[in-house]
């Protein structure tokens, strides 16, 4: 019974503490709000106060950390739709998509680019959620054969493609070393080694002139981070049950000159290859807000236009998934303007501002896993 | 209001109880009423006028039930009570269900409003029916409609039961205490019966919900397919199980003791064992005021059959408005009846026959189960055929091997739940197995917190009814 008693009294303690929290919270909050009258804000409560006290009672993250660090003990290998792979790395399975409409699309695109004397190039980057990775688990991924049958579609159509799964050197791919472990992105060196086919290959297929040196590796250096962030999947899972990455910030030597605008944020900066790096995210990070990955061009945004002020060619609009931040910075410091140009964030014509704005050159870039609808949706507006 | 949530365990229930404590005895019962009226209010206000107009109901055809006992016009506003409590279940639950069969049999379209159903109303309704009909056989009826309304709605048992019939607790309604160690036991059952709810219900419930999954079991295995059907079986067990060590543990720290409503059913080694263990107080009430007043057993077989399939079919009716319930409750009327006067498996001797027995009660357990999921007839008899193993599927593969191995804590844990495993660890005597009992608990505890702050997959089955 004393032992009982103890337990159970500890316990007591605990929920009146939290009731106290409780109350304080809920009054605080309720002289936060000028506009309700007590009884409409009563009538609030049912709807609110379970998030309210949820979010409000400073415990969520310890409780968070605990639920992980338990479910890391007991090795759970799925969790809030992510599976653990065998090498510890967090991916979420692909389904079967049909990918019609999205050809449609991006077979309209290509054939009003042709109109204008503009070449298309579709390119498929790869990533960690192919079927291969999620075999032992009895869970079929269909990133891959997604990428496959759409790659093959656009064969058949004439539309050129590039397919970088070609290109990494295959251990790679299969170790998931180009990637990270807690994110679903891939690394920065990746995205550099990207940027180094690419550039060759366009000026292999399409005499743009670009300077595929600067970018060589002997041209960058990398500064280490160990342990340092938690990705995007890992921040669901909780970072005692992911694990942390390490993060390579690679920057080149020569910091070059750009002008970087981003009229969604009222963007206009001139400078060297750090205005394009937001490294303030590196500095007493926030485990559950702060993403390295996104140091590199800040966030997707509608548009951003990255002008090289120093002596180049070629003019390049790219529509891309997030996996090109780690790819552009590099790109621009090859060609003479880089547009970036984000579907899911850019509600205009893309026809209407290639109009205005004519390019030598547009990229389709997309994430084998990310063939989307509204990744195909350029125009916005009638065809 | 639900009470696995942080609203209710860290606001309405500390400060519910302690009130309670300081205010004079006297004012407790309207104080509980109230308090339950906002419980359930906190779920939609709209079904209050509801519970309200039931309780009026009640109230007033009991006062005159008893009044006029003796005659034939106590049977008459008996018989007007329980057509007015049924009136009210049968419109908000039953009315699409039997509009659908009028249209299926008649070629008719029949046109029916649109309604929502009350959350508990079998539950409130079911209690009210317990308390006309108990007057009626000779209880004194309660004067004070607050006392009444507590009795109905107290807000332990008022949305998911147990259904507390009224001889269960009369002698609470104005006689009860409870002392430091009653309290002290009453939050140790609430705080197992939350852990239950929490840390098993809802993540097996994850793969038990694979069962609504369109009828494309191609890509599953026979063995996948049992799994999340003993993981609905476990799910269903540690949900209804545990809101009902909740409500018994709410009830107890406020002088009230209401009856188990479960006792261990899957050690059960019958069919019959089965339901003297599970839900408990639906079986006693349709037993009281169903199978009984029909007869029960006394009338010969044929019509002791009879009355089982009445009981069996209502029973299953009362779960949902669905063929699926209906068919889960008449399966059990059937194997009922092939053990009364078929198997007989009292007559069994030696540990294989009632061992082998046990496993067949637990397999027909299942399969029941697995009907009671599915949304359709079709999906159901689709879900048994692919289980049987005649619908060309392979008998594991990996996926099965990654479901044990992601729950291979979930599943051992659930299982041996179960079991008495709890009451033996409290009867123990050495302090260092009673530490390490309660340590788990409240580790235990710890996690529910978690999931209750951070999840958002939270359901309650019974909570439908």
């Amino acid at each position: 019974m004393k032992i009982q008693r103890i337990a159970m009294t500890l316990t007591a303690i605990v929920f009146l503490a939290f009731c106290v929290c409780a109350i304080i919270l809920e009054s605080d909050l309720y002289k936060e709000d000028s506009r309700n009258t007590l009884g409409q804000w009563i009538r609030t409560r049912p709807e609110k106060m379970e998030t309210e006290l949820n979010n409000g009672l400073g415990i969520r993250e310890l409780l968070f950390e605990y639920k992980g660090t338990f479910n890391r003990i007991i090795d759970k290998r799925y969790l809030y739709g992510i599976y653990k792979l065998e090498n510890g790395y967090l991916a979420t399975a692909s389904s079967k998509i049909d990918l019609s409409d999205k050809l449609e699309n991006l077979t309209q695109l290509h054939d009003w680019c042709g109109e204008h004397g503009i070449p298309l190039l579709y390119v498929n980057l790869p990533a960690k959620h192919e079927n291969k990775y999620f075999a032992s688990y009895g869970v079929h991924s269909y990133a891959g054969e997604n990428a496959d049958e759409f790659l093959s579609a656009l064969a058949e159509r004439g539309i050129g493609y590039l397919d970088l799964r070609e290109y990494f050197p295959a251990e790679k791919l299969e170790s998931l070393e180009l990637f990270f472990k807690t994110d679903h992105h891939w690394k920065i060196s990746s995205g550099l080694f990207t940027a180094q086919v690419l550039s060759q290959y366009i000026n292999d297929q399409y005499q743009l002139g670009l300077d595929p040196g600067m970018i060589a590796d002997d041209k960058m250096q990398t500064e280490y981070m160990r342990q340092c962030w938690v990705g995007e999947i890992g921040r669901k899972t909780s970072a005692s049950f992911s694990g942390k990455d390490d993060f390579e910030y690679i920057t080149p030597i020569d910091p070059g000159s750009f002008h970087l605008m981003i009229p969604s944020q009222k963007v206009d900066e001139t400078g060297g290859f750090s205005v394009m790096i937001n490294d303030s995210v590196f500095n007493d990070p926030d485990l559950y807000e702060d993403s390295f990955y996104y140091a590199y061009l800040f966030r997707n945004d509608p548009l951003q236009i990255i002008d090289n002020l120093e002596d180049r060619s070629g003019k390049i609009l790219i529509i891309k998934d997030s996996f090109a931040q780690a790819v552009d910075p590099f790109l621009a410091m090859t060609a003479d303007e880089l547009t970036v140009w984000d579907v899911r964030y850019n509600e205009t014509d893309l026809r209407d501002y290639l109009t205005e704005h004519p390019v030598d050159l547009v990229i389709v870039m997309y994430t084998e896993s990310f063939i989307q609808s509204r990744m195909f949706n350029f125009f916005h507006a009638s065809p | 209001m639900v009470f696995s949530t942080s609203s209710f365990l860290f606001l309405f229930f500390p400060i519910t109880l302690i009130v309670y404590y300081l205010i004079p005895k006297i004012v407790r019962n309207a104080y509980l009423f109230l308090v339950s009226l906002i419980f359930y209010a906190w779920g939609g206000a709209d079904f209050l006028r509801i519970l309200l107009v039931s309780l009026v109901w009640n109230y007033l055809t009991a006062l005159i039930i008893e009044k006029f006992r003796d005659g034939g016009t106590g049977k008459a506003v008996l018989g007007l009570t329980l057509a007015g409590n049924i009136g009210i279940l049968v419109y908000f639950k039953y009315l699409r269900f039997f509009a659908d069969i009028f249209s299926s049999l008649t070629s008719r379209t029949l046109s029916v409003p649109e309604v929502l159903l009350p959350i508990g109303i079998s539950f409130f309704t079911f209690q009210a029916i317990s308390y006309a009909v108990e007057v009626y056989r000779g209880e004194s009826a309660l004067k004070n409609p607050l006392d009444l309304g507590m009795y109905i709605t107290f807000f332990p048992q008022l949305i998911a039961g147990p259904i507390v019939r009224y001889p269960d607790i009369k002698r609470y309604i104005h006689d009860r205490k409870a002392n430091l160690q009653e309290i002290t036991d009453g939050f140790e059952r609430f705080l197992i019966g939350l852990c239950k709810k929490v840390v098993l219900a809802n993540p097996l419930g994850l793969i038990a919900d694979e069962i609504l999954s369109p009828i494309d079991y191609s890509s599953d295995s026979v063995l996948l397919l049992w799994i999340r059907a003993i993981a609905f079986s476990l799910q269903i067990y540690y949900d209804f199980s545990g809101y009902s060590d909740m409500a018994i543990g709410l009830g107890h720290m406020f002088g009230f003791t209401f009856p188990e409503n479960f006792i261990y059913p899957y050690c059960a080694d019958s069919i019959k064992d089965f339901w003297k263990r599970w839900h408990i107080s639906l079986s006693a009430w349709f037993r009281d005021y169903v199978y009984i007043p029909l007869g029960g057993s006394r009338k010969g077989s044929v019509r002791h059959i009879l009355n089982l399939l009445a009981v069996w079919a209502l029973s299953g009716l009362w779960h949902g408005a669905a063929w699926t319930f209906v068919i889960w409750g008449l399966i059990y009327f059937v194997l009922l009846s092939l053990e009364k006067y078929v198997i007989k498996p009292e007559r069994f001797t030696g540990v294989i026959p009632k061992v082998l027995y046990r496993v067949f009660t637990l397999a027909c357990i299942v399969c029941a189960w697995a009907i009671f999921k599915t949304p359709s007839l079709t999906q159901a008899r689709e879900f048994l055929l692919a289980m049987m193993g005649m619908k060309g599927l392979p008998l594991c593969n990996n996926r099965v091997l990654f479901v044990l191995r992601n729950n291979k804590v979930l599943f051992p844990a659930a299982v041996l739940f179960c079991m008495p495993v709890v009451p033996y660890l409290r009867s123990r005597k050495t302090p260092v197995v009673r530490t390490c009992y309660y340590a788990v608990l409240l580790l235990a505890l710890l996690l529910a917190i978690a999931s209750i702050f951070l999840d958002a997959y939270n359901p309650f089955l019974y909570f439908q009814f």
